[in-house]
């Protein structure tokens, strides 16, 4: 291996690929967040951009939901993966070139479908709005060059166990490529099971891939920052291996009031119930690894925006397990309650950690000290309070919808009855918006920044240099 | 295999052999089963059936039909304005404009039967693809609009300038609507968009 990787004088840096994912998902963060931001105006003022058939809601919508996945979270997740399998495997990445192509066409790919959302070139199913060729596009030139890249390092590892982070990448990748494939319109799936199958892979975008992978972001950056180790890594593999053995059962638990076979929903929203042992094992597994570090959590930007997700995971997963009973989901089913968790899973939790990761590990791949702490504080601040605002607000009208719902009120009554919190949600969900500008100009001003050499190191930064 | 041992490298096959095998076992428990099930015992309702003779290859982008157009079944559903049937295009408008965003086509088995007519059996949504469902209700269900609402002009006018026509109510009723004015849509997309609707009894 070391052989190998001498006789590629060629190869990019090592890192270049991390740095690239990383300022692009934090650039598409800032573009999905507008979109969602637009969307939220379009709710409190229906009149706002009306008539331009490329800024529609149904236009927005989409983007704003799958640039955010895409674009955001997923690239983030490369990023992470970038950075963290060599690190974890103590060697290179398996191929740089690989990596930097990929996230150049993922980035292209990333245009195209906006452009195509924006002609009306959707397929109608939920999370998975893009059309086919970008189906084959992703797979070819995101996913698989994200796959070959993470199993061929941790093959070739110059380490003797895999750390549990690692597990996390190498099964999700192939999990979630299953999933991709099985959820994809070309399927051809119709009548109902075109309904459970969107649900299907939807959850399981959740499920087999976000969720998992921002877990194995903290796992990764918590040890790291603090310099515990890993609380147990026994607890790890409770919560890897049952990720994996219940996390993609309850599909169903999206579908409670459809005609799909009642066994289907018994067993979802029973099998829904158990995927609190991931959640409650990875929290545990966090919150113990901080054992005496805790003043990190307002001393270390990382630290703070990964725990404050890993706190959040709390009232997320058990809103979920409650929410997905039939006692409880026919009441909130299609309000704005469920917006409030997926906002709470998709921003609260998953986003938190990502951020974090980049806190931690941006300025290292760049060799520079982050410009701003107080711009960092800034970007907590805005972010944490705005969310928290925002899932107020929109949990809020989502009880007043639901409401409306359980006592066959007029709708445009309950429309008046929500205005208030739509115009909160607005307010909330720029302050969040903003947050994202002040990130993004850090992190240009950090990389941008003139390298200081402290004066005593200043000879082995010239004799590295030479 | 450089690196780590040989029986690290064993135990990262194996466990991701386990991955796959126990993966798999979901997706025969939770996709297998229940969707040959569907597959196999779910037969059309009377609207079911008409709708998926309306809709005979599936609408929407398809490997078939890569501009979106909804021409690909254009034989039997032919085109717009034709004088048979408008509802395959229409169903295209309805998913190239976001409608299913805000509007859901499925009464659930609550008490929604109250004001969006009866739940229905799986069959109503026969061989229907994409099921133009998705899960936020930000406007009124619209299973049963075609029972509900029956008349073009009004359909054609609402879906135009929604902030005006839904029923005034004093000062209040600027806010009777979120929905916003669809009035660029060409007269084409509009009727095609409304035959759709009325189709949906
Ligand atoms: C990283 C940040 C964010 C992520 C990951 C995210 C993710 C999502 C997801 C997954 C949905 C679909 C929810 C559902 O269908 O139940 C959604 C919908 C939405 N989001 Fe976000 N979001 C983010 C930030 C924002 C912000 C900052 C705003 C507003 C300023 C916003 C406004 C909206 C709106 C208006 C919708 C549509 C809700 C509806 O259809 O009723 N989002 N977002
Ligand atoms: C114990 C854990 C959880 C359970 C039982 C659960 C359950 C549910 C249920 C039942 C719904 C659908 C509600 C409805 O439409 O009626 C839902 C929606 C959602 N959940 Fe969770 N959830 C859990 C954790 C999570 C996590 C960890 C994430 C992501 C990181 C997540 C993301 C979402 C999103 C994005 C939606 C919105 C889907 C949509 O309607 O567009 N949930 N959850």
């Amino acid at each position: 291996m070391s052989a190998n990787a001498a006789s590629l004088p060629r190869d990019l840096k090592p890192g270049t690929a991390a740095k690239l994912a990383f300022f692009s998902a934090i650039v598409w963060f800032c573009i999905g967040t507008i979109y969602g931001g637009l969307a939220r105006i379009k709710m409190a003022y229906p009149d706002f951009l009306a008539g331009v058939p490329w800024l529609t809601f149904g236009v927005l919508r989409p983007s704003h939901v799958d640039t955010v996945i895409l674009g955001w979270i997923t690239m983030a997740f490369a990023a992470a993966i970038y950075y963290m399998t060599p690190a974890l495997c103590n060697t290179r990445l398996w191929n740089e070139k690989l990596a930097v192509a990929s996230i150049w066409l993922w980035n292209l790919g990333l245009v195209v479908m906006n452009a195509t959302f924006a002609g009306g070139i959707m397929t109608g199913i939920k999370y998975h709005e893009w059309t086919w060729p970008i189906d084959m596009y992703i797979m070819f030139f995101i996913m698989v060059p994200l796959a070959l890249n993470c199993w061929m390092t941790i093959l070739h590892r110059k380490t003797k166990g895999i750390y549990i982070s690692l597990w996390f990448f190498a099964a999700c990748i192939l999990m979630i490529a299953v999933v991709f494939v099985l959820g994809s319109d070309d399927m051809g799936w119709n009548g109902i099971a075109s309904a459970y199958m969107t649900w299907w892979y939807a959850h399981n975008v959740l499920g087999l891939w976000i969720t998992p992978v921002s877990a194995a972001i903290a796992y990764y950056t918590i040890p790291k920052v603090t310099g515990n180790p890993l609380y147990s890594h026994r607890i790890g593999h409770i919560h890897f291996w049952s990720i994996v053995g219940f996390y993609s059962t309850p599909g169903a638990h999206h579908l409670m009031a459809a005609p799909i076979p009642e066994w289907l929903k018994s067993f979802a929203s029973v099998s829904g119930v158990l995927i609190l042992i991931p959640a409650l094992a990875f929290v545990t597994n966090v919150l113990l690894t901080m054992e005496g570090k805790w003043h990190l959590f307002v001393e270390n930007p990382a630290i703070q925006w990964t725990l404050t997700g890993v706190l959040f995971a709390i009232p997320l997963n058990v809103q979920g397990a409650f929410q997905q009973t039939r006692a409880i989901n026919w009441y909130i089913h299609g309000t704005n309650w469920i917006v409030a968790h997926a906002h709470m899973a998709l921003l609260g939790f998953s986003t938190f950690v990502e951020v974090g990761a980049v806190y931690y590990a941006l300025p290292r791949l760049l060799g520079k000290p982050l410009f701003s702490v107080a711009l960092a504080r800034w970007h907590y601040w805005m972010t944490a309070i705005g969310f928290m605002g925002f899932w107020t607000a929109l949990t809020a009208s989502g009880l007043i919808e639901a409401a409306a719902k359980a006592t066959n009120w007029s709708f445009s009554g309950m429309l008046i009855a929500e205005h208030p919190y739509m115009v909160a949600a607005v307010l909330f969900g720029w302050m969040i918006v903003v947050g994202q500008w002040l990130f993004l100009y850090n992190m240009i001003r950090t990389a941008t920044a003139p390298v200081t050499v402290p004066e005593g190191r200043k000879a082995v930064a010239t004799a590295a240099a030479g | 295999m450089s690196g780590g041992s040989n029986g690290a490298g064993m135990r990262y096959m194996i466990g991701m052999l386990a991955v796959v095998v126990i993966f798999a076992t979901s997706i025969i428990v939770t996709v297998a089963l229940p969707i040959g099930q569907m597959y196999t015992m779910i037969k059309p309702t009377a609207q079911g059936a008409y709708i998926s003779a309306q809709l005979p290859k599936d609408q929407g982008w398809v490997a078939s039909d890569p501009l979106n157009t909804g021409t690909a079944g254009a034989h039997l559903v032919n085109g717009y304005g034709g004088p048979t049937s408008n509802i395959g295009y229409g169903k295209v408008v309805f998913l190239r404009e976001g409608c299913f965003y805000c509007h859901t086509m499925m009464v659930e088995e609550t008490k929604d039967w109250y004001d969006w007519g009866a739940p229905e059996p799986a069959g109503w949504w026969y061989k229907g693809r994409p099921n133009v469902n998705a899960n936020e209700r930000t406007g009124p269900d619209l299973q049963h609009v075609g029972t509900r609402l029956p008349s073009k002009t009004y359909l054609i006018q609402h879906e135009r300038y929604p902030r005006r026509v839904v029923e005034a109510d004093g000062a209040t009723n600027h806010w009777m609507s979120v929905m916003p004015d669809f009035y660029w849509l060409s007269n084409n997309d509009l009727n095609a968009v409304v035959d759709f609707l009325r189709a949906m009894k």
